[in-house]
């Protein structure tokens, strides 16, 4: 993403099972970790355009989506909180 | 004119074709599980209006409905097809619907047929005519697979529409991973919606069974069994996985794989892939690996881009021996890989050999580029960072896909580029805006228009399309698309000349550009000027196989004989334009000979003849934006109405057009002519300058006759000089300088 720290907002969404860091690169610069049995994906992403493209990633390989969620606000004006 | 024709580009474009792989419903395999219960639930699906398969990847939605085909096509024809993203064309869609549905009922082709959608408008006309053909037919069932690679659009609106309209004899199925948007919540709430899901779907303890021991022949525990359910949650293609892991470890080992695999937290996918392609030797991993980028595959197709040999045989083994490996035809030319499974083989292609991707991709374009399709190939050649090749294709191809109705995928393949790269082509930017109009939508068009001609940089030299410069292709569309919606015929006959200057004849354009010259004229009521270049639109246009153009000039020209009073003509060519119209199948698309022969038909004295004619010329030019054909059209319905005694009627045609006519920058005529109608709407109206008072139109009417100037004032308990001033400004108005001429022009104008 470029390197304007002051656009989009920042995601962490939870998929259901442990993906290996093999399958990151399908969640571009989202940092991708483990924990309890959880897929953990954390980063900035642009705009809804952008996160249903990746939600669709998720959804190609199958895999269950636990929750979606907007974890800081930046510019204040469309920060949203969806949990699936 | 609302769509061109004829274009034949030289060389090698391919034509866009009806791909059978995506027609042909997949087999079943031995190693699925029959599942009778769920069978029998689609079976019943019949009675309601929508059958939907909704989960996730890999739960087996394609092979249970598959396998429910092939049982349940002996008792009615089942149609199939495959969607994907090129569908969201809704010409694209339904020529395949159509064609799938005439394969199951071969019936069905003598009353339609795929090219429909190539000339008529989808929910209009195609649509309609398909519901009805259906009707006839019996019972019948529609299966579409992949929905969800259709996204938000018109074709999904007119899938909606089809739903809303179905015959009750025909069942239709959607397989897909996400609920479409179709009016689910009402369907469901009338029982109109039979939805099989995730849970429906899942193995149970005793379907797992069968499949891993009875199909698969691994000889598991019940335990061992009941654990893989567990891990996976039933979910098909986990199981499917685990399975193909088990069959590589020996009998003896099985059990202790399949609880370390219960005791791990990796998800299944990540879990089993490397074991899953570690079961091949590795020309064939290279293999899977590498065309993971392809949508289908074929044996030259995977030779060419893994740059080897022997393709065809490894994967007809892989399609016998595996699941993940697809037939689509009976002739084993094409497979593709189960979607799953594809995704997988590309995380493995990014983690194995990421730097060879854009290479992979560049093959793949430039195979299609030469045996495949055109869509492939622009696709291929985007990802493979070729876009200059791309942008080549595109320009090549996107004549014959326009003509043939496919517009929204030119559209498509234009929002593929990288964003900075179409401002800085301006052969892709001048296709944007063809589309755009082509697409129904004038005024963004028309903005893309000006954005090029304000970047300066039109480029040289002719383009493939047959256009002999990138100016002489916006003039034209300006001249006979854009102008035409905004109705400033000065402006749209001056940008008209300009293309005639710039397309010679003899040229594949020079008939359109004709006809927009001719247009023009017409409108400003310079009928012999306008003639002389419908005339020459004809012979071009019949030379270069325009027939829209051709099907237009000579109804203009019908029209045109009409108002000159030559009625023998104007019959002779009313008849012709029909003719024409319907050999070439534009009916739908051809406002213009349906007005030319309501016209013809009223200069009969037969206005009940006439009425349908002209109503079909209003509905086609009201679709078509172009105002100022709509305002003859309207003018001319009316006046069969008013013969019909309807006067109400044609009072809110007049109350219309005169409306358009309004806000016309310059109708040309068009308010002259509404004005001269005997009866008036009851519309306040804003007269132009340079159009007739009603003063002015009375005296006309007089100076037609043999009164003098003197005698008209008398008749009229005017002074004679206010007649005389009404003459002189009626000469003015007219552009001529003699009672002699004025009455010529004015009968030329139909007011007298």
């Amino acid at each position: 993403m470029e390197g304007d720290a002051t656009r989009g907002t920042t995601y962490r969404i939870v998929l259901s099972g442990e993906l290996g860091d093999d399958f990151a690169f399908l969640f571009g610069d989202l940092l991708l970790e483990r924990a309890d049995g959880m897929t953990v994906l954390t980063g900035r992403v642009l705009d809804q355009a952008q996160l249903h493209g990746l939600l669709d990633q998720a959804q190609n390989l199958g895999i269950g989506l636990f929750s979606v969620e907007a974890v800081a606000e930046t510019d204040g004006s469309d920060a949203k909180e969806g949990r699936q | 004119m609302p769509r061109t024709q004829g274009l034949r580009p030289g060389g090698h474009v391919t034509q866009p074709v009806l791909i059978a792989t995506k027609l042909h419903p997949p087999d079943v395999r031995e190693q699925t599980i029959p599942r009778a219960l769920l069978s029998e639930r689609l079976s019943e699906g019949s009675r309601r209006r929508l059958t939907l398969v909704a989960c996730p990847a890999g739960y087996g939605k394609t092979t249970l409905v598959a396998a429910w085909r092939e049982s349940e096509a002996a008792r009615r024809p089942i149609a199939w097809l495959t969607l994907d993203e090129g569908d969201n064309d809704p010409a694209v869609l339904w020529s395949y619907v159509i064609e799938a549905l005439c394969r199951a009922c071969p019936s069905l082709r003598e009353s339609i047929s795929p090219e429909i959608t190539s000339t008529a408008p989808i929910t209009e006309v195609a649509l309609p005519r398909l519901v009805n053909e259906l009707v006839a037919q019996g019972e019948i069932a529609l299966v579409l697979d992949d929905f969800h690679r259709l996204s938000v659009g018109p074709a999904v609106d007119s899938v909606a529409w089809f739903i809303e309209h179905l015959p009750s004899t025909v069942q239709l199925v959607i397989l897909t991973r996400t609920e479409p948007p179709l009016r689910l919540p009402a369907l469901r709430a009338h029982g109109e919606l039979l939805e099989l899901r995730a849970d429906d779907l899942r193995f149970t303890q005793r379907e797992a069974g069968e499949f891993m021991n009875a199909h698969l022949n691994l000889d598991l525990s019940a335990e061992d069994i009941g654990s893989l359910v567990e891990r996976t949650d039933g979910w098909p293609a986990g199981m499917y996985l685990a399975a193909l892991s088990l069959a590589r470890a020996a009998e003896a080992d099985r059990g202790a794989r399949v609880r370390s695999f219960g005791a791990s937290n990796r998800h299944v996918v990540d879990y089993l892939t490397a074991e899953v392609l570690e079961a091949h030797d590795s020309l064939t991993q290279s293999l899977m690996v590498s065309t993971s980028i392809l949508e289908r595959l074929s044996g030259p197709l995977c030779d060419a881009v893994t740059e080897t040999k022997g393709a065809a045989a490894r994967l007809d083994a892989l399609s016998r021996s595996n699941l993940f490996l697809v037939q689509l035809d009976d002739e084993s030319d094409w497979y593709r890989f189960h979607h799953l499974f594809a995704q997988l083989l590309r995380v493995e292609l990014q983690r194995r050999d990421p730097d060879s991707i854009p290479a992979l991709h560049r093959r793949a374009y430039e195979w299609h580029r030469e045996h495949g399709s055109t869509d492939e190939a622009i696709h291929h050649a985007l990802k493979a960072g070729a876009v200059a090749e791309a942008a080549d294709q595109v320009v090549a191809a996107w004549a014959p896909y326009g003509n043939d109705g496919k517009h929204f995928t030119v559209l498509r393949w234009l929002r593929g580029f990288p964003d900075g790269f179409m401002v800085d082509d301006p052969r892709l930017r001048a296709i944007e805006a063809w589309v755009l109009a082509l697409c129904g939508q004038p005024a963004e068009a028309g903005a893309a228009i000006t954005a090029i001609e304000k970047s300066d940089q039109l480029g040289e030299g002719p383009l493939p399309d047959g256009f002999p410069s990138v100016e002489a292709s916006l003039t034209t569309l300006q001249a006979i698309f854009i102008e035409p919606a905004r109705g400033d015929v000065a402006f749209q006959l001056k940008l008209a000349l300009r293309a005639a200057e710039l397309v010679a004849p003899g040229t594949t354009w020079r008939s359109a550009v004709c006809w927009a010259v001719g247009w023009g004229l017409y409108f400003q009521g310079r009928y012999d000027e306008a003639d002389r270049w419908f005339e020459e639109s004809v012979v071009e246009g019949s030379a270069a196989k325009q027939w829209i153009a051709a099907g237009g000039s000579l109804a203009y020209r019908s029209l045109i004989a009409g108002l000159l009073g030559r009625h023998g003509d104007q019959h002779r060519l009313a008849d012709q334009a029909a003719r024409l119209v319907r050999e070439h199948r534009l009916e739908h698309v051809d406002g213009e000979a349906p007005l030319a022969l309501a016209a013809s038909l009223m200069a009969r004295d037969r206005p009940e003849d006439a009425l349908s004619v002209a109503g079909q010329a209003v509905d086609c030019l009201r679709r078509s934006g172009q105002q100022l054909g709509l305002v003859d059209a309207l003018l001319q319905h009316a006046m069969v109405l008013h013969a019909l005694g309807d006067e109400a009627g044609a009072r809110s045609l007049l109350g219309e057009a005169r409306s358009i006519v309004d806000v016309c920058k310059d109708p040309g005529v068009m308010g002259l002519r509404l004005r001269a109608v005997g009866f008036s709407p009851s519309v306040r109206s804003s007269r132009r300058d340079g159009e007739l008072t009603d003063r002015e139109l009375i005296v006309l009417r007089l100076l037609g006759g043999s009164l003098s100037e003197r005698d008209i004032a008398r008749d009229l308990y005017l002074s004679h000089n206010t007649v005389h001033s009404h003459t002189r400004s009626i000469y003015r108005k007219l552009a001529v300088s003699s009672r002699a001429d004025a009455v010529a022009r004015a009968r030329e104008l139909g007011l007298l």
